[in-house]
């Protein structure tokens, strides 16, 4: 493609923090500790509903070492926001940070500041709660059953108070063209309703918040967060203090995956403790607690299409209903996003998306790797494959056919989202890896051991995409998508970055050191990325949607871009020539046609400070126009044990259409940490809640399962050789696309190997045996 | 209650005392100071907490503290010798194999204990080995290959500061 021959793009680097990680030195936000440092923990109710009536303390504040213990009549009275990508004006306020209706099990009573985390839990289990337990609905079903109890009383969308029917609080109805038209026109209408699950995030570090109050009267805050700005605004408003107040640190965090894409209580609740104390406050999640406060919503999707018998598709419908949980951290943006990406998948000109966001007493859900798209996904991606066997068209084929390709638009982040696509390796990755799977020759049921006949072996691909970011052509009242950065250059040339996108662990910090590196033509080690706070970075979006390199990384591309045009200006006053007869190569400056005259870019810059020429120092925010998707291709081997229902997937072909690839190790690490997470989603993930009491049945790592090295089969990752002209050197994202058709490709591959659809996520071994069994009947 | 116990850290001889319900990870972590081991769980099954005693690859957060006594525990700090990395370490760093790095430091130390009984695993014995280790963001892909390249003796230098994995061509299969 127009790619450029860069120097350091597309090789494998050391990340930045690599050897602090490697050795341990590195401190995340848990291994923290200051001095005078007290514990909070939380005093969590055990009913999935109920009143607290009354709240005793006296005994509990007689513990040795207990400092502070708030209820809810000691929290301010303000409806508090979480998540941190959109604007405020839309967002769900319908939480205080202790609550008197407790919504979940697991949900804030009492929170509990002291000494050691051994006073603080003695502490919880002397508080005296008299609660009024209600009836709860647990389950969609009994959220939405005409005698359901009402879960919230009150919640505002921006200024605004909604309107919460029953137990909805959102209804969406958009239709483009005319669907029954569509309808009408189509010779085959398929219908499927599609379930997806609620699998955790589960990032291996526990989320931990440590404030300190500051001797200016302000507070420190180093906490597990996508979004450093974001939090602070959070936290501020739901303190009731001005954000300048609070001084927010980046922090390395170990694994997100949407998690930390919100507050998640305990951040607000120890800055309000800290500010009550006046001392450093600590909070650290337990594994538990991880497993009742996040997860991706669980959609119930139903599809309903119309092709031509060519396979041209001629209408598309789809109907989402969306459970967020007992609080609306992210309002209805998941099921818009559902929605949105269910009827972006392929080129369809009459659209309509139906939907409804219900609440249920079941803890919070934000976003999981994905945000709607993975539910999105499991529904189109299984009705392509069943739709294709039905018109009897290779499903590759079906795919091509309808395939959204370069110069088609589509929804980004739901339909508030509109972008172009200009770029696209979809076709390319299909031929790929179709090549390597095997395709042509895949059978049906077929049984590859002649000694074991109930193996069944099947292969079975998906496509799907995620944006990267959520650009578009015009602003959009709806997510704050932009970013900020300053640069400015040393006198020993080493370019020092201050900016404030979040390191979930997908590398994205390191690689601004690789544009600014390629940009300026300095040497990688000659970048440094500061840690960074709100105090001494600009505001920027939120590491999430992908964005951490496309839309994180265009600023730190236009301040290096800018600091190489003065860095050649005062490199001309020395040279005496033009700037264009110069050029800056692996920190050098040298001359055209002269290349033995050179100077370092060190000398460049000591020369403008004793000439008194000032700083050599840039800034830049950008708002990304576009958020081109990232494509991605995944084709699987399966084997199922039809007397079991048990699945091993056998081979992985991730194929990956990202632009210029930046740090070959971190695109080929999320394209394989993508597939395990798609992987789990599609055989194993959820979280399971008792229908009747809302009681967790596996929030710990025993009962809860994922992946281990055992389940892992080999990854092959292949390349789409594609360059993204809105993007940072011409790349794209990465770290959603990769996980989003991974699920629909286990369904359609155990499919293939034993003729049963499963439409309901995880497929489990008890969910494949009992269709087995059905079908033989 | 405390107990003062006796044990080598690192190598060193150490003698400390702490309450005796805590376990080796809150000795390690809250008491020492020593931060690279992480407590994903604290239930004994993430493997964040994997530390080496006496040659062996233990939870610390499911083994007492006073049953260190008298034996030699290793941690993530105790890899590198006078300034320079471990292999492991540097194979890791070359790779990949460290995203997040949260799992990392157990990780290390899981494979430490099995390339010292074990110094070329096949692909098998690693998967089986680490299989107490979870990780949430590399599929653990990037982590076998660090550790075959640390079994197969390659050597990954320092080029410009910076480690960069020697470039292995993907011939397609056909
Ligand atoms: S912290 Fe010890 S196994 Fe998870
Ligand atoms: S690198 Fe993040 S958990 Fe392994």
């Amino acid at each position: 493609m127009s790619q450029k021959p860069y120097s350091l793009a597309g090789k494998r680097h050391e990340k930045l923090e690599a050897r602090q990680k490697a050795t341990g030195r590195l401190k995340y936000t848990g291994d923290i500790r200051l001095p005078d440092m007290l514990h909070c923990r939380i005093l969590r109710s055990p009913h999935a509903n109920a009143i607290v009536k009354s709240v005793d303390t006296t005994e509990a504040m007689k513990v040795p070492g207990v400092v502070d213990i708030i209820t809810y009549d000691d929290v301010p009275k303000i409806l508090s926001m979480h998540q941190f990508l959109h604007v405020p004006e839309v967002m769900y306020y319908d939480s205080y940070l202790l609550e008197r209706h407790v919504r979940h099990v697991g949900d804030r009573v009492a929170a509990v500041a002291a000494e050691s985390i051994e006073a603080a839990e003695e502490a919880l289990r002397k508080v005296v709660v008299d609660y009024e337990v209600l009836p709860a609905a647990v389950t969609m079903e009994q959220a939405l059953a005409g005698e359901a109890p009402r879960i919230h009383e009150e919640a505002r969308r921006g200024t605004d108070l909604v309107e919460i029917e029953g137990n909805v609080f959102e209804k969406v109805d958009v239709s483009i063209g005319d669907v029954e038209r569509g309808f009408a026109e189509a010779d085959y209408v398929i219908e499927r309703s599609y379930n997806t699950s609620k699998p955790n995030p589960a990032p291996m570090e526990r989320a931990c918040v440590v404030c300190a109050p500051r001797s200016d009267g302000r507070l420190d805050v180093w906490a597990t967060a996508q979004g450093i700005h974001a939090m602070r605004m959070n936290i501020a408003h739901s303190l009731g203090v001005p954000v300048s107040h609070l001084n927010c640190h980046r922090m390395f965090l170990g694994g997100s995956f949407g998690a930390h894409i919100h507050t998640g209580f305990i951040e607000n609740i120890c800055a309000f403790l800290a500010f009550r104390t006046g001392r450093p406050v600590r909070g650290e999640k337990t594994r538990e607690e991880m497993f009742l406060a996040y997860g991706r919503h669980p959609m119930k999707v139903t599809v309903k299409a119309g092709f031509k018998k060519d396979g041209t598709m001629t209408a598309l419908h789809s109907d989402t209903t969306d459970d967020t949980g007992s609080y609306a951290f992210s309002g209805s943006s998941k099921m818009m996003l559902t929605s949105g990406f269910t009827l972006s998948m392929y080129k369809c000109p009459n659209l309509r998306m139906t939907g409804r966001s219900i609440y249920t007493n079941t803890p919070p859900l934000s976003a999981m790797r994905g945000a709607g798209n993975p539910q999105a996904s499991w529904a189109v991606e299984s009705l392509m494959d069943e739709a294709a066997e039905a018109l009897g068209i290779d499903p590759i084929a079906l795919r091509l056919r309808n395939n959204l390709g370069v110069g088609d638009t589509f929804y980004g982040q739901g339909p508030k989202v509109i972008s172009t696509i200009r770029s696209c390796g979809t076709p390319e990755l299909l031929e790929k890896g179709s090549r390597l799977i095997g395709w042509e020759k895949r059978g049906n049921g077929y049984a590859p051991y002649p000694d074991r006949p109930w193996i069944r072996r099947g292969i079975g691909m998906a496509r799907g995409f995620h944006t990267s970011g959520c650009g578009s052509e015009k602003p959009n009242r709806f997510i704050m998508d932009f970013s900020g950065a300053f640069i400015k250059m040393n006198e020993d040339g080493t370019a020092q970055l201050m900016n404030a996108a979040a390191d979930c662990g997908g590398g994205n910090i390191s690689t601004y050191a690789t544009l600014i590196a390629e940009t300026i033509g300095l040497r990688y080690s000659d970048v440094i990325v500061n840690g960074g706070d709100t105090d001494t970075t600009p505001f920027d979006g939120v590491t999430h949607a992908s964005r951490g390199l496309y839309g994180a990384g265009q600023p730190v591309v236009a301040c290096a871009e800018d600091i190489r045009q003065q860095l050649l200006e005062w490199a001309s006053r020395a040279f005496r020539c033009g700037p264009e007869d110069l050029e800056i190569h692996q920190g050098r400056v040298y001359r055209h046609f002269k290349p033995e005259d050179s100077m370092t870019v060190s000398e460049v810059v000591l020369l403008g400070q004793a000439r008194g020429w000032g700083n050599i120092m840039a800034h830049s925010t950008v708002r990304p126009t576009a958020c081109p998707p990232h494509f991605v291709v995944i084709f699987l081997e399966v084997e199922v044990d039809t007397r079991t229902g048990r699945v091993d997937v056998t081979r992985a072909i991730s194929g990956v259409d990202t632009g210029t690839i930046i740090n070959r190790n971190n695109v080929e690490g999320q394209a394989a940490g993508g597939l395990h997470m798609g992987l789990g989603f599609g055989l194993m993930e959820d979280t399971l809640f008792d229908a009747a009491t809302g009681r967790p049945l596996n929030a710990n790592f025993a009962d809860y399962k994922m992946l281990t090295t055992l389940d892992m089969p080999p990854v092959e990752i292949v390349f789409a050789d594609t360059f993204e002209p809105t993007g940072p050197l011409g790349s794209k994202a990465i770290g959603e696309g990769v996980t989003n058709p991974v699920a629909p490709a286990v369904a359609n591959a155990i499919y293939n190997a034993c003729g049963v659809r499963i439409r309901d996520l995880p497929c489990t071994p008890e969910r494949v045996f009992r269709e087995i069994k059905k079908a033989r009947i | 209650m405390e107990k003062t116990i006796r044990f080598h850290l690192n190598e060193k001889p150490l003698e400390v005392s702490c309450p005796v319900h805590w376990t080796l990870l809150e000795l390690i972590r809250d008491r020492l100071g020593l931060t690279g081991t992480k407590g994903g769980c604290r239930e004994g099954e993430c493997g964040t907490c994997t530390v080496i005693v006496d040659g062996r690859n233990v939870n610390s957060c499911m083994m007492l503290a006073v049953d260190v006594a008298g034996r030699s525990v290793t941690t993530v700090e105790g890899l590198e010798r006078n300034g320079e990395l471990h292999p492991l370490q540097k194979a890791f760093i070359a790779k990949g194999a460290i995203q997040c790095g949260f799992c990392t430091p157990g990780m290390l130390m899981s494979a430490k204990a099995l390339l010292d009984a074990n110094p070329r695993p096949s692909r098998s014995e690693i998967r089986k080995a680490l299989s107490g280790n979870l990780c949430r963001c590399t599929g653990y892909e990037k982590i076998f290959e660090a550790i075959e390249s640390v079994g197969a003796g390659e050597i990954f230098d320092v080029d410009d500061g910076v480690w960069q994995a020697i470039e292995q061509v993907q011939k397609p299969r056909d």
